[in-house]
């Protein structure tokens, strides 16, 4: 095993690939890459195929944040390098991704990857003892896994899935069918809105997958309406939501539907106008003005509207550097023990790098609240944030109450 | 030095997974004219069986019932036998069709078994999947050995297939296959009895895809349903076409060149600008590649050998 100093010392990573790219593989037994001026951070994402949007968004936020960090003059001295791979969503190809961020680019801390191939190379984290922070993973899975060296700024789907069967129970409702779109995201959401919905001593009447992205879904929906439910919890995108909605208006069904975070946007909630009127969303909590500046940034970054992700992957980045300045050290070591603490409800609340580094130079311990929320880890390394119930008026997403992380504890 | 080995021994690792898959596709396709176009059910059901049987007993919050904590041996043979009875099942419906029936219904078999791997969660976990499966002897061998040593078990395997689908070359077995492919109303008409050996071939590459996902899963060390996408048949494919079918070499050096070059083009230098297209680009090129073979070598790289009578006597040490 490599240590730690080694990381840093050898040739220039960018030199060492353009003299060395023609010879391809070969390459990876030259030498440990990464100056002793430049700490090297790997990102593991998909960049090909339908889900390619989530690696390009989720890299213009690190860049913002790289860029921030790397403006107050890096972190312990040391400039931010981001190398990126391509997951392709595969997870054969991700384990051999992860390996060359880690052994050959010599990457401190990787960032990524996505659910899907998240299972595959969680062991490589742990057996190289590299920390990983998925901005982006929200299987259920991991809610019990993790904390020494697997960690993650996104919110579980089971987190997210017990909040609707909360709002559920608490606009009260007690008769309740399930819809949700038949992926991984859509079940591990599903399922826990049931389990949840259950635990609260609810009835769920129905429980329906529905593949996405059909023209028609009236014999789903008849099938979910047909005990007459009170409220429908439903897990999908956009366009399929706008189907399912659409259709469901028109054969006049009756019940409120319980949207996930896919569809509380402004945008849908106009879109749908007086059809929604009167159901809910669950979503965020806007951390606002946080939320507002990364979103600016992001905006100027890709003239473009920050994408689900985005401000996870922005606190990934730095609770990391964060995380390294607190070990003082840029060290895979130092960052997977800091950074609990770092994100932690114990210490002076710190909103972004400069001001988390002069806390810690006073010897503050700090906890950071950054463009997605409070991002507080737990043992497991999971973050628990506090959502928002959202209420439609029939032109846009009102809220209307509050829901803790204390609240979801059934 | 072992840090930069790494990288290398896991590409070679996924690229000897694949050999193997490719040598079983071979035995289908190349030997005996099986179009099966969904190898990955056969890898799936290899995965799965071996993580099932290696796995310790479910805890009371985990949604699957089985979990035997047999050693990892077990686990492989139980995924070679659980892939071979797949096979039988699925050939006794299709065997006896004509060949493209057998790529229609293997491509449903392939999602019927992904639905499978989704929905049962009693079995399978369900898209959760399965975590905490054993790596052999990772007790024994230190740490940072253990990519080589894993490593190690899949060259043994890879060299096991390929001895095997050699021998094809020299056997009467190995013949027969071969005479269904070019024309099975010849072989019928010489009274072999072909539905029984396009079975047993159907059944060998689809046992050695099935201890292909059984290394898999002890490689991975965890399993999701998401890993058995029908990706992974069409690149065993890419693979023994740019290899070549019909060899068993030419399995192997396709596997090994289509994964070595995806991931060598990993490398490619990162020229200001291009940034976010260069993983698209990768795969271009690997396309390119594809195309470049089958324009220029449409047999493949090791293409198959045509054997004389003479020479066949040779090989099979027979007189005259």
């Amino acid at each position: 095993m490599c240590v730690m100093t080694e990381h840093m010392s050898g040739v220039d990573r960018r030199t060492f690939l353009k003299s060395t790219a023609i010879v391809g593989v070969g390459t990876a037994l030259a030498g440990c890459s990464g100056s002793s001026d430049m700490v090297t951070i790997g990102m593991l994402q998909p960049f090909t195929g339908e889900v390619s949007w989530v690696g390009e968004s989720s890299e213009i936020a690190v860049e913002i944040a790289i860029e921030e960090i790397n403006e107050a003059g890096g972190i312990n001295g040391q400039e931010i390098e981001l190398v990126t791979e391509d997951s392709e969503a595969s997870q054969q190809t991700a384990v051999s991704a992860m390996r060359k961020l880690i052994n050959t680019d010599g990457a401190v801390a990787i960032i990524g990857p996505t659910s899907f191939t998240l299972p595959a190379v969680m062991n490589i984290a742990q057996e190289e003892q590299v920390p990983q922070i998925s901005p982006t993973a929200g299987t259920s899975e991991l809610d019990d896994k993790g904390g020494e060296y697997v960690f993650r700024t996104s919110t579980s789907d089971s987190l997210g899935g017990k909040g609707m069967a909360y709002i559920a129970d608490q606009t009260g409702h007690e008769e309740m069918a399930v819809m949700y779109v038949d992926n991984q995201g859509g079940r591990s959401f599903g399922k826990t809105v049931v389990e949840g919905f259950e635990a609260l001593g609810g009835t769920v009447t129905e429980e329906i997958a529905v593949s996405p992205g059909k023209s028609s879904y009236r014999s789903e929906l008849n099938k979910a309406f047909a005990d007459d439910p009170s409220f429908v919890s439903l897990t999908c995108g956009t366009q399929t939501g706008k189907t399912i909605i659409d259709q469901w208006y028109e054969q006049d069904l009756g019940g409120v539907w319980g949207l996930s975070n896919d569809m509380q946007t402004g945008e849908f909630a106009n879109q749908m106008g007086e059809k929604l009127e009167g159901s809910y969303a669950i979503g965020p909590l806007s951390a606002g003005d946080r939320y507002e500046q990364f979103a600016d940034a992001y905006r100027a970054a890709s003239d473009g509207e920050p994408q689900p992700f985005t401000a996870e992957a922005y606190d990934a980045m730095n609770i990391i550097a964060l995380a390294a300045a607190a070990a003082g050290e840029n060290t895979s070591a130092g960052i997977a023990e800091n950074l609990i603490d770092v994100s932690a409800p114990d210490g002076t609340m710190v909103s972004d790098f400069v001001s988390g580094v002069e806390a810690l130079d006073n010897g503050d311990g700090i906890d950071y609240e950054g463009a997605s929320g409070p991002v507080n880890m737990d043992e497991k390394g999971n973050v628990r944030s506090p959502f928002g119930r959202y209420k439609s008026d029939g032109s846009g997403w009102q809220l209307d109450g509050e829901i803790a992380a204390e609240d979801l504890t059934f | 030095m072992l840090e930069q080995l790494s990288f290398v021994v896991s590409v070679a690792t996924v690229a000897g997974i694949y050999a193997i898959l490719t040598i079983g596709l071979n035995i289908h396709w190349g030997e005996t004219g099986l179009l099966n176009f969904g190898h990955v059910a056969f890898f799936a059901v290899g995965a799965y069986a071996s993580a099932l049987l290696t796995i310790p007993a479910p805890a009371q919050s985990d949604p699957y019932v089985f979990g035997f904590g047999l050693p990892v041996a077990f686990g492989l043979l139980g995924a070679a036998v659980m892939a071979g009875v797949i096979a039988v099942l699925l050939g006794m419906l299709t065997l006896q069709l004509r060949e493209d029936y057998l790529a229609m219904v293997s491509i449903g078999l392939a999602e019927i078994i992904r639905y499978v791997m989704i929905n049962e969660n009693w079995l399978t976990g369900g898209v959760g999947g399965l975590y905490g499966i054993k790596r052999p002897f990772s007790d024994v061998v230190p740490g940072e050995f253990y990519g080589l040593f894993y490593l190690g078990i899949v060259l043994v395997a890879v060299a096991g297939c390929y001895v095997y689908s050699r021998r094809l070359k020299t056997t009467p077995f190995g013949r027969v296959l071969r005479s269904i492919r070019e024309d099975e109303e010849v072989a019928k008409a010489l009274g072999k009895d072909t539905f029984r050996y396009r079975m047993q071939a159907f059944v060998v590459g689809a046992i050695m895809a099935g201890l292909a996902g059984g290394l898999w899963a002890h490689y991975a060390t965890a399993l999701t349903p998401t890993a058995f996408a029908a990706s992974v048949t069409f690149l065993t494919w890419v693979a023994l076409i740019v290899g070549g079918s019909g060899n068993a070499a030419g399995a192997v050096v396709g596997a090994v060149l289509i994964i070595g070059f995806r991931e060598a083009t990993r490398f490619l230098p990162d020229i200001y600008g291009l940034g976010s297209i260069i993983p698209s680009l990768r795969l271009i090129l690997v396309g390119l590649l594809v195309m470049a073979v089958i324009r220029y070598r449409p047999e493949g790289l090791v293409p198959e050998r045509n054997v004389s009578y003479a020479e066949y006597l040779k090989r099979v040490g027979g007189e005259n």
